[in-house]
């Protein structure tokens, strides 16, 4: 499965991001463009955005771990919005192999935020997108090793990793997985419910 | 710490007026340029809006104390990025948005990363000093 079939055209993001850049030599991978133009310099960051008070509905169909009662762990007390309204009190915990990784719900959108020595790294992508695929975020060390989270939907199934190696499938918990990596080179990762290959970022 | 200097040039030793000027015009040229970045200061920009090729780089051009860096391209799309910054963890994610916090306690060149196999056009934020990442 392509790129292109991956994104669907679905673009609501109101970013300018999606044809203000029609020349762009991935275009023909972006079925989904939003309409407007960016100015160069005059983009808002994603993180602008107003945070969301509660949890999408569909979000909470699409991810279970998402309409779970929060327990003391989950949410983080900031008052900073985090990407594309990310509310890290409306957050879940899940305690992985690797580590601790937080599904925070966004306006339309899904994030996944894990932390490490250095801080945190968030990935984010957009419910209607990652319900039928998979979100991953990827800690990537100088030393070269990788720490990659990934949230997957109900339906999944069972979700593996394609490496140069071979094929092992992920253990999901709470709808997240999570494996360490020499490299990335040649990873990608399939689930049973989505003919989609994601390669691991 | 401005008497120790003044005793000095007082007392004729290698602190002259001119030097003196000559070294505080010096300073300033220093600061201004952002040659010099402090964690007082405080700050937020987008460093990145270009085509980047494949498994490339954009860079921020001054190294500041990082509190964050954001990438983006096409968040509708599945195309990977990666934030980051000079010789630090990278953040990377599979939808067209990443974004990595770092304790601000590092003075680094923010960057963002092409991670996609063909070229892409990128956006990337940096912040730094008292400014939180988001």
């Amino acid at each position: 499965m392509s790129v292109t079939e991956i994104t669907r055209g679905r673009a609501r993001w109101g970013l300018g991001v999606g044809t203000a850049i029609a020349a762009a030599s991935v275009l023909a991978l972006n079925t989904g463009g939003s309409g407007g133009s960016a100015v160069a310099g005059s983009l808002e960051s994603p993180s602008a955005a107003a945070k969301i008070g509660a949890v999408q509905a569909a979000q909470k169909a699409a991810f279970s771990v998402l309409e779970r009662p929060q327990d003391s762990g989950d949410p983080v007390f900031t008052t900073q919005a985090g990407p594309f309204g990310a509310n890290l009190k409306l957050a879940r915990s899940v305690d992985t192999p690797e580590g601790d990784v937080r599904v925070v719900p966004g306006n339309g959108a899904v994030c996944l935020r894990a932390e490490d020595d250095s801080g945190h790294g968030y990935a984010c992508g957009p419910t209607e997108l990652v319900e039928d695929g998979v979100l991953m975020v990827a800690m990537h060390e100088v030393n070269g090793d990788v720490t990659v989270y990934g949230l997957v939907p109900d339906d999944a199934g069972d979700v593996s990793l394609t490496t140069p190696d071979g094929t092992e499938t992920l253990d999901v918990t709470d709808n997240v997985f999570s494996v360490e990596l020499d490299s990335v080179v040649g990873a990608s990762v399939q689930t049973e419910g989505s003919t989609g290959t994601y390669p691991v970022p | 710490m401005r008497h120790h200097v003044a005793s000095r040039a007082a007392g004729g030793g290698g602190w002259s007026p001119r030097r003196l000027t000559v070294l505080g015009a010096a300073l300033g040229a220093l600061l201004l340029s952002g040659g010099v970045a402090t964690q007082a200061q405080a700050g937020n920009t987008m460093f990145c809006d270009q085509q980047v090729a494949a498994a490339a780089y954009c860079f921020g051009g001054t190294a500041q104390y990082l509190t964050g860096t954001e990438a983006q391209n096409y968040f509708s799309s599945a195309l990977p990025v990666c934030a980051g910054a000079y010789l630090q963890v990278y953040a990377c994610g599979s939808f067209g948005y990443a974004e990595k916090c770092y304790p601000g306690t590092v003075n680094t060149t923010p960057a963002i990363k092409n991670d996609y196999t063909l070229t892409q056009h990128m956006y990337g934020w940096a912040y730094w000093g008292s400014d939180p990442c988001p």
